[in-house]
């Protein structure tokens, strides 16, 4: 892990312990400048600890944060160059929204004509101008929203760091607040540091992933290297939707690994060739719109048999859900505009895929078959 | 000292000084007097019936093995009696009763004891009834200065309860020498210290006589002001610590005076706890003062209400009554009963003051209705109240 | 059927102001006779004209139908709380501002002869200028310190206090299970001049700096405008601490986050942030206490000396002792006409209602 300058933020083994429960462990990792960067997990991974050990709200109990080049691991929150937008937005209820802006340059006595310029240019990048004299609680949410944006971004700190600055609002809102934050985070080119339950939203934004689980960051990549290729069983369930397929590594042919399903197939997984020792208690990822159920057999690629049991019609797609002769459960997601032959309920269906289409994880899942990140599960375990 | 005299009891007017300050807080009083162990009634199913509206504390209970003289009196008249202990502050009873005899109307109680001052208001008023002498025998017992009080000139409204004497206490702790005369009461040496009474005609009274002023004869606010004039400078230069009522006894005892206006049974029980408080009739002459019965105006039970005043002047019963309360009865023969029940208080010259002691004592004129508000106001202005 | 309808629609349409009107009339009676205002046979006329009216409302509510109901619902329920006020509150006020321009014939008279005797209001302010102004200068410092020791108590209980909070709110509150007036006497034991704090203090060596600063006078602190202020503050404590710790707790520790990630200290945080948050608290507690405090004749009477004396003592002697109605009713009258500017003023400028 360097400290290179174009890092704005550096975790160097980061750890916080609340007594023998263990909130961090050993987070290491650093943030470029400019960066979009989402810390993604379920509620109680260790996201939003992270994120005030960044701001300083909490101090690491090993590690060092470091800021900028410096270590800033016992500098408290008001000495640190980045700003928080808070879950509720904490606004002061008793200021304006100029008043509110202007409460950070004020702190830093920034002269006053100074002062009054940045804030109507930042009220400007989040489209407020005409309500600065307004209450917050003349306000909508999503207003409220982009004052706490805006009052953080007038700092212009080394980052900006989020928490769950989406969770108040409300789904079409949401959307279309990922946009503007988006927008403006390339307009001030600051580097956001972005904590969400949603993986969706991560996936939209974010130039870079961490995904956490239980205190420990489990995989950092761009949202294509999570997607395609997590790092464990949890990320593949935890990103997008996955068929997660249990078996044994029964031998590498050329640049194929052969998996011995549990279930009594055996498939070839292409480009995972000595990944994992033969032997290997294994899991076989397949995304679900990877998969092509038919009712036909499909001669290209691997393919498995089973009894359709569900059919949904998503608009631009389908959803189909396949029981295999084993019982396992696979969901499949298919182009609802190409020939949607009209298979029925009951019919048996040949699923098949490319042999690149898989990918190889260790260890085996505890549900075998669909693993669908359920974002309304997710929000009711928060 | 009387051996049945509980020794932490509240005295009579040292309860009056608290009560007043629970009445004024608007706490129900009647209940805390009954937590007391207060009223005392019962019906013995006789014809009459009587209530007797007193000061907290002023009559032998039936307790110890004793039988207290309102069930004594029971016993042997047959009459209902209901024993109160409603009256605890002259101004204040007078604010109860005042719409009710002031608009002709009666008041509920037969008897009431009012302090020989208020006694004299309420005579002049015309808001009392005569006493049906006739039917008092024992009145020829009454001691005679109470026969034609200055209150009462024609002796036929009211008869004495129980009587005192206000002078000078003090804690020798603090003084650090005995003190005999008012004017120690303005010596520097105890600026701060000192405590006056709200009581206006024992303040008043006292610093009157050290003036050479006789208050028997007082008659306008003129022949008192000096006394006014050296009170209201004592207060400006700080001498005055506070105006008190009975709390003066908490303050002695505890050294926040070091001397103080007082009440003589008070200081004779305070003084079995604190030897250091000490009680001293001035050299230029204490105070007298009484509390009375009198029968206010409409009264129901006149014939019981003498009933019960015979009873009392009886020197064999009014022993019973001194032996308990401590203070100095009216009635004559008391001392030889007492001697045979508490020979140690029968000497006491506290409750049985000598011809030299008594030639130094004086009470206080009764004042016409417009120089008594005058004397009022000129003090509360004083008090600062 | 249309009948009963179009006459329950007249209803409902003039309900609103016959409600009113009801409420109305039934207080003025309420005040005529609290007041006596009227006497005699026109009581008996008053009584009647009282229930007639809240007769007729009621029987306009059963018969009126639902709309009626729905329009006269919120008189029905103001009612109590205005014929209480009207009677218990308005009536006395009346008579207590009648009196104080009354004279009486004789000074034990029961008679008040009303003369527009402004005089009685010469009086109070004359003779009693010093008693007013000891009234309200003690209850200012009182107020102040009440601040000064209430709002850090009552900040350490809603952001330190955890889960303690509700033993600590528990442990201000308790001492006021005791009678008002026994907690004072306590005080003056606890002051006394061979008292442990008088001992104490001179033990330490600063009864010379207590002296020089006028909190402690020739030894005592017992009887000193020090004690009856003490006093004061000691009894007045919770009605400060209290509103504050509620306007505090409500503060989202949020931003009090925000204030310090904004780069301002936690001074700052305090000065701009929670104080201004807690303005509300400290406004409600300052009625709370300067009112009551201003009238007060306890604290004066147990810890004060004659030079201390504040108004309510004045009041009471008037009343209770002097007998003297009319001025004490003019007293009263001043204190409370003073009092309600005081509180007019500090609310116009120190007001917070956008902060509700």
């Amino acid at each position: 892990m360097g400290e290179s300058p174009s890092n704005v933020i550096v975790l160097d083994h980061v750890s916080k312990r609340y007594g023998d429960f263990v909130a961090v462990h050993d987070a290491n990792f650093s943030i470029a400048t400019g960066e979009f960067f989402a810390m993604l997990g379920p509620s109680g991974c260790g996201k939003t600890t992270t994120l005030k050990m960044i701001a300083g709200f909490e101090q690491p109990t090993a590690g060092r944060v470091m800021l900028d080049g410096v270590d800033v691991s016992d500098v408290p929150p008001y000495k640190r160059n980045v700003n928080t937008v808070f879950q509720q937005y904490a606004l002061f209820p008793h200021m304006t929204v100029f008043d509110n802006v202007a409460f950070g340059p004020r702190s830093k006595k920034v002269d006053e004509s100074k002062i009054k310029a940045s804030v109507m240019e930042m009220l400007e990048i989040v489209r407020l101008s005409d309500f600065a004299q307004r209450k917050p609680s003349q306000l909508s949410g999503g207003q409220q929203q982009r004052v706490a944006l805006a009052r953080a971004l007038v700092n212009y700190p080394s980052a900006l760091l989020l928490d769950e600055p989406l969770a108040a609002l409300d789904l079409k809102l949401r959307e279309a607040m990922q946009i503007e934050l988006k927008r403006i985070q390339r307009e001030v080119g600051i580097s956001f540091i972005f904590v969400t339950h949603d993986q969706g939203e991560a996936l939209t934004m974010s130039d870079r992933i961490a995904v956490m689980s239980q205190g420990h960051v489990e995989q950092i990549g761009t949202p294509q290297d999570i997607y395609r290729s997590p790092a464990s069983l949890f990320v593949a369930g935890f990103i997008g939707s996955a068929n997660l397929l249990p078996g044994t590594i029964q031998s590498h042919d050329g640049a194929d690994a052969v998996v011995a399903l549990k279930a009594g197939s055996t498939i070839r997984v292409a480009g995972q060739a000595g990944v994992h020792a033969i032997g290997a208690h294994v899991s076989v990822m397949l995304r679900p719109e990877r998969l092509r159920p038919s009712e036909q057999v499909d001669s290209q690629g691997q393919s498995l048999q089973g009894t359709l049991t569900d059919l949904v019609f998503q608009g631009a797609t389908a959803r189909m859900i396949v029981h295999l002769v084993d019982g396992t459960e696979l969901t499949c997601l298919a182009d609802s505009s190409a020939r949607m032959p009209q298979i029925a309920v009951g019919a048996t269906m040949n699923v098949s895929w490319d042999a690149d289409g898989g990918y190889i994880l260790a260890g085996w899942p505890e549900k075998a078959g669909s693993n669908t990140t359920d974002i309304d599960h997710i929000e009711s375990t928060l | 000292m009387s051996s049945s005299t509980p020794k932490n009891q509240m005295t009579r007017r040292q309860f009056l000084a608290r009560s007043g300050a629970l009445g004024a807080l608007g706490l129900s009083l009647p209940a805390f007097l009954a937590a007391c162990g207060g009223s005392d009634s019962s019906s013995s199913g006789g014809s009459e019936s009587l209530f007797f509206d007193n000061w907290p504390l002023y009559v032998d209970p039936t307790a110890d093995g004793l039988t207290g003289t309102v069930d004594r009196f029971m016993a042997a008249t047959g009459v209902s009696m209901t024993y109160g202990e409603g009256y605890n502050d002259n101004d204040e009873y007078f604010a109860k009763i005042q719409p009710l005899l002031g608009a002709g109307k009666s008041i509920e109680a037969d008897i009431i004891a009012p302090t020989f001052w208020m006694a004299g208001r309420l005579i002049n008023l015309g808001w009392t009834e005569k006493l049906p002498k006739e039917l008092i025998p024992n009145f020829s017992n009454i001691e005679d200065e109470y026969v034609k009080p200055l209150w009462d000139p024609t002796g036929e409204y009211s008869m004495p309860w129980q009587g005192g004497v206000a002078g000078i206490a003090y804690n020798i702790d603090v003084t650090g020498r005995e003190i005999k005369s008012v004017a120690d009461l303005f010596d520097p040496e105890f600026k701060g210290k000192i405590g006056m009474l709200t009581e206006m005609r024992d303040t008043i009274g006292l610093i009157c006589m050290s003036l050479g002023i006789d208050i028997s004869t007082i008659t306008s606010f003129e022949d008192a002001a000096p006394a006014f004039e050296k009170l209201a400078q004592a207060k400006a230069d700080g001498q005055i610590r506070a105006f008190t009522g009975n709390d003066y006894a908490d303050d002695l005892v505890s050294g926040n005076f070091a001397a103080c206006v007082g009440w003589s049974g008070d200081v004779l029980q305070l003084g079995k706890d604190s030897p250091n408080v000490r009680f001293v009739i001035p050299e230029e002459g204490g105070t007298r003062w009484c509390d009375t019965m009198i029968l206010p105006k409409g009264v129901k039970n006149g014939a019981a209400a003498a009933k019960w005043m015979d009873f009392c002047y009886d020197p064999v019963q009014a022993a019973q009554i001194t032996r308990y309360v401590g203070y100095m009865s009216p009635v004559k023969g008391v001392r030889d009963e007492l001697a045979k029940l508490d020979p140690e208080l029968a000497e006491n010259p506290l409750v049985f003051p000598d011809d030299a002691a008594n030639a130094r004592l004086r009470s206080f004129a009764t004042l016409s209705e417009d120089v008594e508000a005058k004397f009022g106001e000129e003090f509360s202005a004083i008090t600062g109240a | 059927m249309t009948e009963t309808v179009v006459r329950q629609n007249r209803i409902a349409r003039n309900a609103d102001r016959v409600g009113m009107a009801a409420m109305i009339v039934a207080s003025v009676c309420l005040v005529a006779l609290g007041a006596h205002w009227v006497s005699g046979p026109m009581v008996s006329v008053v009584v009647l004209v009282l229930l007639l009216v809240l007769g007729g409302v009621l029987g306009l509510a059963v018969t009126g139908g639902p709309e009626a109901r729905r329009l006269l619902a919120p008189y029905g329920l103001l009612k109590p709380g205005m014929l209480w006020l009207a009677l218990f509150f308005l009536a006395p006020v009346w008579s207590l501002l009648r009196i104080s321009l009354s004279t009486k014939e004789s000074r034990f008279s029961v008679q008040y002869n009303f003369s527009w005797a402004f005089q009685n209001y010469a009086t109070a302010f004359r003779d009693f200028g010093k008693q007013f102004e000891h009234a309200f200068v003690y209850a200012a410092i009182a107020t102040v310190l009440t601040i000064l020791i209430g709002y850090p108590l009552a900040y350490v209980i809603a952001f330190r206090g955890g889960k303690y909070k509700n033993i600590l709110l528990g442990l201000v509150v308790i001492p006021f299970f005791t009678s008002y007036l026994i907690r004072t006497i306590a005080w003056s034991t606890i002051l006394a001049d061979r008292g442990f704090v008088v001992r104490a203090m001179n033990a330490v060596g600063i009864g010379n700096v207590f002296e020089w600063l006028h909190i402690m006078d020739n030894g005592k602190l017992l009887n000193t405008p020090a004690a009856v202020i003490g006093g004061l503050t000691y009894n007045f404590l919770p009605f400060m601490l209290l509103p504050i710790y509620v306007s505090l707790e409500k503060i989202d520790t949020n931003l009090v986050n925000a204030a310090g990630d904004l780069y301002s200290s936690a001074s700052r945080a305090f000065r701009k942030v929670v104080f201004p948050l807690s303005i509300p608290g400290v406004f409600a507690g300052t009625l709370l206490t300067f009112i009551p405090a201003a009238g007060d004749f306890v604290n004066a009477q147990f810890l004060g000396n004659p030079n201390t004396t504040m108004i309510g003592n004045s009041i009471q002697d008037q009343f209770l002792k002097q007998n003297n109605y009319p001025v004490a009713s003019a007293m009263a009258a001043v204190l409370m006409v003073s009092i309600a500017t005081l509180v007019l003023l500090y609310t116009r400028i120190f007001g917070t209602e956008d902060l509700a």
